[in-house]
């Protein structure tokens, strides 16, 4: 049974970033319950709740439990101190209280598993309070009883019941100097002399403890400017050696096994010390502003070996601001500002995540031109020198998922290039199904991945309100919920990639615009697109890709009953210049037989054209004619099963339903061939249609009435059931 | 008053015994003439239609709907029809139907 390292210090460390102390935080963390503790505040005295201390091996912390659900803990309680030490997962916790500087605080335990009861303390697990102040080390830390076990009785450095103080046993390794260190804060400037001597010391000590199976013991006796570089070296070494040790199934002697894993928590533990050294030191010089042989290699150059120690971003706040890894997922573009006292500045930002959060980060004046070229989106980088403050904008950033942090870079800040970090993934993703657009509202935000279905190529693009022209591209995409929607991309976005017919793509952030009732995306300030075949979602639709048939659900947008329209219709009467648009699906019950069919058109434009005494004049042309040409206004009626209205066809339309063009039933009315003349009209008559219309409200002759306007006219196909009989088999699929 | 009209449930051939005695309707193509009865092809099965004259030849297929009585020998009564349009998908009525005696069929029949 395994506890889980570190679990202590995240909980404290959230503690630190949480806003809200109601909040029910959850987790997945093992702890052995190691003893009883009396509160002194009356807040943790509470009859309902029982007290103990937790242990994840390395650090203890307190830890409160609901008396009544746990019986068996109140027997726990009996004993003092502990013979029983019950193994627990907890997988949610509220924090009671908020941490003191380098202390912890009081959890309270919400859910919990019970696992098993030990008879032994696993590790030796040290109070929070002296666990930080080692610089968050236990070297007699363990998360299994077994590595308790074989770290060897002798080694002992503290004993969990009694509270030594640290510097009183003479140090069987260097543990003991760092601790010495410690009561000087990183932040305070060191005398020169001292420090460096110190370091040295410090390093050479490391060295000679380090085990022999390390290659690196012959290179470590060498000069100190190599020191920084190798300690390097040793820790990819000694995580490569931890790597193969976890890696094989140790069936060893007991000595070996001893000595390896002895090997195997030191490192970490090392590792972390020799990262804090680092970077004392980093800070010392940089404090200092000298070229001591420990000068930072040009960073440019040392790509896989950076200098400078990263931090998670859930660490980073503005009482420790440290340096941080992650990839750009976002750069936005440079942009001009003026502020108040008419001073002009440059500006930009970018978005940064690593393993598990996202950041939100400016640049400016200076900070924006130095950096705006070198950052690219998609790379990885270690940020140092980087201001945190806390968020002035704190619902945007809650918006959009970010730490609740404002990070500046200036003109001192540092970003080093790394090579690409497997662990942090190309960016947030929340990607929902195409067919789900349609039903969210304008203006949300939404990720999608989809494939390419047709493109208009990057067209230039001159944007109303700006002189410069822009960049646009207009997608054709679809996804495995056979929808099909518009992608449309402004500006540089529109030529990051090639977007090819059949190629996959991951939109982040896209915003959902509706235009004559239909559907689409389109980029704002927050997209970003990626690409990346090994993406799970991808190769996901890649897959489904292969075995698609081709058929797509038509572009539906919601078929409103006629019952529906009529009451929609109702508010054009409040506001003169709505439209409201509608599919209907519907029959023609019948055309309008008597008044105007058609109307005398201008050859040239559409327009009405005036009789004169022997030809036809267009106002807006200028152009006289002798024969107009003859278009359709017919009047229409249209029924579904709720109801129906009469709507207006224009000629265009008129021309699908009826057979024959209008200047030939112009000249069937004018010979009296009544019965062919209806026959033409009756052509279409109880057939079923999908109209588009749009309906405003219009006056005429002093009565103002709404009216229905047919914008396109589409026989009902099969395509059009199989469609919606694919939408049923998909929906059932996936309930 | 007008009689409560008759409901010609949807079927595919396939719930043919179902309905043994109840009012169907049945979409295929007519083949031809045989005695007293017709040949009516629903999909891919030959159901016997009486009731039904076959007036004109035509170079098309005939396509109908059919609503009649199924009786227990399996004859098909024809009590009225509709022509169909030579684009009619068997395939897709096929499906449908076998969703709409299926799982949702209280949605279309009590």
């Amino acid at each position: 049974m395994n506890l889980t390292f570190e679990a202590v210090r995240k909980i404290v460390q959230q503690g630190q970033n949480v806003i809200d102390l109601k909040q029910k935080i959850e987790c997945n963390y093992t702890f052995q319950i190691v003893e009883n503790y009396f509160p002194q505040s009356s807040k943790e005295k509470l009859d309902q709740l029982l007290c103990f201390r937790v242990s994840d091996g390395y650090a203890k912390m307190k830890a409160l439990f609901f008396r009544t659900p746990n019986p068996d803990f109140v027997q726990l309680r009996e004993t003092e101190p502990l013979t029983k030490y019950p193994l627990i997962k907890v997988t949610s916790f509220r924090i009671l209280g908020k941490p003191v500087e380098g202390d912890d605080f009081p959890i309270l335990i919400l859910e919990f598993e019970r696992l098993q009861i030990l008879e032994k303390i696993i590790g030796q697990p040290m109070s929070y309070k002296s666990y930080a102040a080692n610089g968050y080390q236990n070297p007699n830390g363990a998360t299994s009883l077994d590595d308790y076990e074989f770290a060897g009785i002798d080694d002992l450095l503290f004993s969990n019941h009694k509270s030594q103080s640290i510097g009183q046993i003479p140090p069987k390794n260097t543990i003991q100097q760092n601790i010495q260190e410690i009561p000087n804060k990183q932040e305070e400037k060191p005398k020169q002399g001292i420090k460096i001597s110190l370091s040295k010391t410090k390093f050479q000590k490391q060295q000679q403890v380090d085990p022999p199976q390390t290659e690196l013991v012959q290179q470590q006796q060498q000069q100190k400017p190599q020191v920084q570089k190798q300690q390097y070296e040793q820790i990819a070494q000694n995580q490569q050696f931890q790597q193969i040790q976890q890696t094989k199934n140790n069936q060893d002697q007991l000595n070996q096994k001893k000595q390896q894993l002895r090997v195997q928590i030191q490192p970490q533990q090392q590792q972390q010390q020799q990262q804090q050294q680092q970077q004392q030191q980093q800070q010392q010089q940089q404090q200092q502003n000298n070229q001591f042989n420990n000068k930072i290699p040009n960073q440019k150059n040392n790509k896989n070996n950076p200098q400078i120690d990263f931090f998670p971003l859930y660490q980073i706040n503005p009482s420790f601001q440290q340096a941080f890894r992650g990839r750009v997922v976002k750069v936005n573009e440079i942009k001009s500002y003026t502020t108040k006292n008419q001073k002009d500045g440059k500006m930009f930002g970018i978005y940064v995540i690593d393993e598990e959060n996202l950041i939100s980060a400016m640049f400016f004046d200076q900070a924006a031109e130095k950096f705006h070229d070198y950052i690219v989106q998609g790379k990885c980088y270690i940020f140092s020198g980087v201001q945190v403050k806390p968020a002035k904008n704190l619902e945007q950033l809650q918006k959009i998922g970010s730490l609740p942090f404002d990070y500046t870079f200036d003109q001192n800040s540092q970003i080093i290039e790394i090579d690409e970090v497997p662990g942090i993934p190309l960016n947030i993703f929340n990607f929902v199904k195409l067919n789900s657009i349609t039903q969210q509202k304008v203006g949300s935000i939404q990720d999608v991945v989809a494939v390419i279905k047709s493109t208009s190529g990057v067209k230039e693009f001159q944007a109303k309100n700006k002189d410069e022209k822009s960049t646009r591209i207009q997608l054709g995409v679809y996804d495995d919920s056979l929808q099909e929607i518009e992608i449309t991309l402004y500006g540089n976005l529109a030529q990051q990639y090639p977007f090819q017919i059949g190629e996959i793509y991951m939109f982040k952030s896209l915003k959902i615009n509706e235009y004559q009732g239909r559907k689409s995306l389109q980029n704002n300030y927050l997209t970003s697109i990626h690409f990346d075949k090994n993406q799970k979602e991808v190769k996901e639709l890649q897959n489904w890709l292969q075995n698609f048939d081709g058929k797509l659900a038509e572009p539906v947008s919601k078929i409103k009953l006629i019952s529906e329209l009529i009451n929609e219709s109702n508010r054009c009467e409040l506001d003169q210049n709505l439209k409201i648009y509608s599919d209907v699906r519907a029959q023609l019950v019948l055309v309008k037989n008597s008044g105007t069919l058609y109307y005398q058109s201008c050859t040239n434009c559409l327009k009405k054209v005036t009789t004169e005494l022997d030809s036809f004049y267009c106002s807006s042309c200028n152009l006289t004619m002798k024969e107009p040409k003859f278009r359709y206004i017919l009047n229409c009626k249209i029924a579904d099963s709720s109801g129906n209205i009469w709507v207006s066809v224009g000629d265009q339309q008129a021309n699908q339903i009826i057979d024959i063009p209008a200047n030939l039933l112009k000249q069937l009315t004018e010979e009296g061939k009544e019965k062919e003349k209806n026959d033409a009209l009756s052509k279409s008559a109880y057939k079923e249609f999908r109209f588009k219309l749009t309906s405003k409200l219009e006056e005429f002759n002093d009565v103002k009435r709404v009216k229905h306007a047919v914008q396109s006219i589409t026989p009902i196909s099969n395509a059009d059931t199989q469609a919606i009989l694919n939408q049923i088999e998909f929906y059932m699929k996936n309930i | 008053m007008t009689d409560t009209p008759l409901s010609f449930q949807r079927i595919n051939v396939d719930m043919i015994q179902k309905f043994k005695g109840q009012n169907v309707t049945l979409v295929g193509k007519l083949l031809q003439k045989k005695g007293d009865y017709v040949q009516f092809q629903v999909d891919g099965t030959i159901i016997k239609v009486t009731e039904i004259e076959q007036e004109t030849e035509s170079s098309e297929d005939i396509l109908l709907e059919i609503r009649g009585k199924l009786n227990d020998d399996g004859y098909l009564e024809a009590k009225e029809y509709t022509e169909l349009e030579q684009t009619f998908d068997f395939e897709l009525y096929k499906k449908v139907i076998n969703m709409v005696q299926g799982q949702f069929r209280d949605l279309f029949y009590e």
